[in-house]
Order: structure tokens, then C-alpha cells, then sequence
């Protein structure tokens, strides 16, 4: 009997706890498209991540360019270090209209500031910017490779914004 | 009897995830597309997107302003880029009305960050001006001979 209460009070327990949890797996909800998007078929990439989520209220987009060491899989663009300002990243920001994405905002250009191999920026906005619906990041990842920008461009997936 | 209970453990947070990541898209009239010019695998094909892009306003209605793309997906070199950084420049994003005109620039909204962040990143939003358009920051020459200065 002692060990009946001792389970029921622990999936009570575990109830109350994954309810208060719920409005943090809203919060938390992250979509992401990654993949590659320049290969220059002897042994080099760039591989982009694309990112949309909301916290606080606001949505939050990202765009990762080039891999971290870690993810070893990515042989192809792991330690192949750029000069200052030859990776350049950018989120865009895109809204469904119920019959066709908009445009709704939008980052600069942004250059890595120093020597790296690889580059990850940050962009938020009011979350709302364009109205209630659901928002994708359309972000660009490229680097200057023989003289010309070469990369392309990762889409995220769709987040719903109130 | 422990493996049962992991197995309810488990189904029950798979059930809370989907309630709460369902939860989010029942609020959507419908599951939107992906962009015509997005492929299945989630690449982008430039040669797809749309000459023009319609701009959404802050309520989500049309703002009657489009974003072209030969004038958003070139960008400078890194020399260029260089200058223009060092210069304190931010060029914004330019909006043409259908006939092609500037009627106004995405201006800057504002940003935020998170500490692990590598950099902190800008956003740019839609603003309708009349009289001088400027699409660059701060005012400078180089403004008005790249996109133009009274309308």
C-alpha cells in the first residue's frame, strides 16, 4: 500500500511538473534547416544552419555558418579558417500571409570580425513584427572564395508568433 | 514493473510535446509551404525567388512596398565591407513601390542578444517615409548616389 501512495505521489508529482514545463516547451520550441550550401567537389563546403524561435515574447532568428569542431561529420569545412570579414551571414525574416510568404524584416549583411572558421549571428525582433502567424527565417551563409561569394541560402521552417 | 513506468514516463512528455508543439500550429489558419523558391531539402534556389517580394507592415497587412531582389542579394566584397564598417555604415534594405520607385527603407528595429552568442545581430523593419528616403545610416554622400535621396 506504502509503495501504491509512493507511486501515485510521484506521477502526481511528475504531472504537476510537466504541466508548469508546458509554457517552457513554447518558449523553447526551436525550428532549424541545416545543411550544406556550397560544395566545391575537392574536399571543401559550407554547411548553414538556420534558426527561428521566440523567447520572452520576442522572436529570435539565427544563422550559424560553418560547423562547430564537434560536429566532425562536416569533414569538409572543419578547420578551414577565414580571413576577417570573408564569411558574411544574414537572417530574414519572411511571414505567411495564407496565400504567399512576405516580407517582414530583415538583418544586414554581417562579416566576421576576426579570423575563423566559423561564424554565428544572432537577430531579434518584437515578436508580432508583422502580425499574429507563422514566420520563417530565411538566412544566407556564404564565404569569399576566390573572389567571389560563394554559399547560399537555408530555410528554417515555420513558428507560429501570437 | 520499472520498465512499465518508463514506458508511461515516456508517453506521457511525448504527450506534453506534442500538445504543446501541436498547440502552436492549431493556432495557424493553415501549415504554410515552404517558399516556392525553397527546395524539398530545405536549400534555397535564388534563381526561383520572385523578382519582388511583397512587404508585410507591423499588423501583417500589405504596405503596398515590395523588396527587390536585384537590389538585396549582392552585398559588397570584404574589402568593401571593411569600409563600410569601419565607416559605422549599416546599409538598410531598400523598398520600391510596383512601378519600382523608393518609397521607403526596412529601418533598423533594434536587438537583442544571448551570452553565448558569437555576434549580436540587427533587425530591420519596414518604414514608409516621405519626402527624403534615406536607405543608409549614418546620412553620408555615398547615400544618396546608391539609392537616391529626395523622392
Amino acid at each position: 500500500m506504502k509503495s501504491i501512495f509512493r507511486r501515485k505521489l510521484i506521477v502526481g508529482v511528475m504531472t504537476v511538473l510537466a504541466l508548469m514545463a508546458i509554457p517552457v516547451v513554447v518558449y523553447a520550441h526551436t525550428v532549424s534547416g541545416e545543411g550544406y550550401v556550397w560544395e566545391d567537389g575537392n574536399g571543401k563546403c559550407v554547411f548553414a544552419r538556420s534558426s527561428i524561435w521566440e523567447s520572452s515574447g520576442d522572436i529570435y532568428l539565427k544563422i550559424l555558418n560553418n560547423p562547430r569542431k564537434e560536429w566532425s561529420f562536416v569533414d569538409c569545412a572543419v578547420g578551414w579558417e577565414q580571413p576577417t570579414s570573408w564569411i558574411r551571414v544574414r537572417n530574414q525574416l519572411y511571414r505567411w500571409d495564407g496565400s504567399a510568404w512576405d516580407y517582414c524584416a530583415s538583418s544586414d549583411w554581417f562579416y566576421n570580425s576576426y579570423p575563423t572558421t566559423e561564424y554565428e549571428v544572432t537577430s531579434s525582433a518584437d515578436g508580432g513584427i508583422c502580425g499574429a502567424g507563422d514566420y520563417a527565417n530565411i538566412a544566407g551563409a556564404q564565404i569569399f572564395h576566390n573572389y567571389t561569394w560563394v554559399g547560399g541560402t537555408k530555410y528554417s521552417g515555420y513558428h507560429y508568433f501570437p | 514493473m520499472k520498465t512499465r513506468y518508463f514506458l508511461i514516463e515516456y508517453a506521457f512528455a511525448a504527450l506534453l510535446a506534442g500538445v504543446s508543439c501541436g498547440g502552436i500550429h492549431a493556432a495557424s489558419d493553415s501549415e504554410p509551404p515552404p517558399p516556392p523558391w525553397v527546395n524539398p531539402d530545405g536549400s534555397v534556389d535564388m534563381s526561383k525567388y520572385p523578382e519582388r517580394v511583397a512587404v508585410a507592415g507591423p499588423d501583417g497587412q500589405k504596405t503596398g512596398g515590395y523588396v527587390y531582389s536585384s537590389d538585396d542579394f549582392g552585398g559588397p566584397s570584404p574589402q568593401e565591407a571593411r569600409e563600410i564598417l569601419a565607416a559605422g555604415r549599416h546599409p538598410y534594405v531598400v523598398v520600391r513601390d510596383e512601378n519600382g520607385n523608393i518609397i521607403g527603407c526596412m529601418d533598423m528595429q533594434g536587438f537583442a542578444g544571448e551570452e553565448k552568442l558569437v555576434e549580436r545581430g540587427f533587425t530591420f523593419r519596414f518604414s514608409a517615409t516621405s519626402g527624403n528616403v534615406w536607405c543608409e545610416k549614418p546620412k553620408s554622400d555615398a547615400v544618396e548616389e546608391r539609392y537616391g535621396g529626395a523622392q
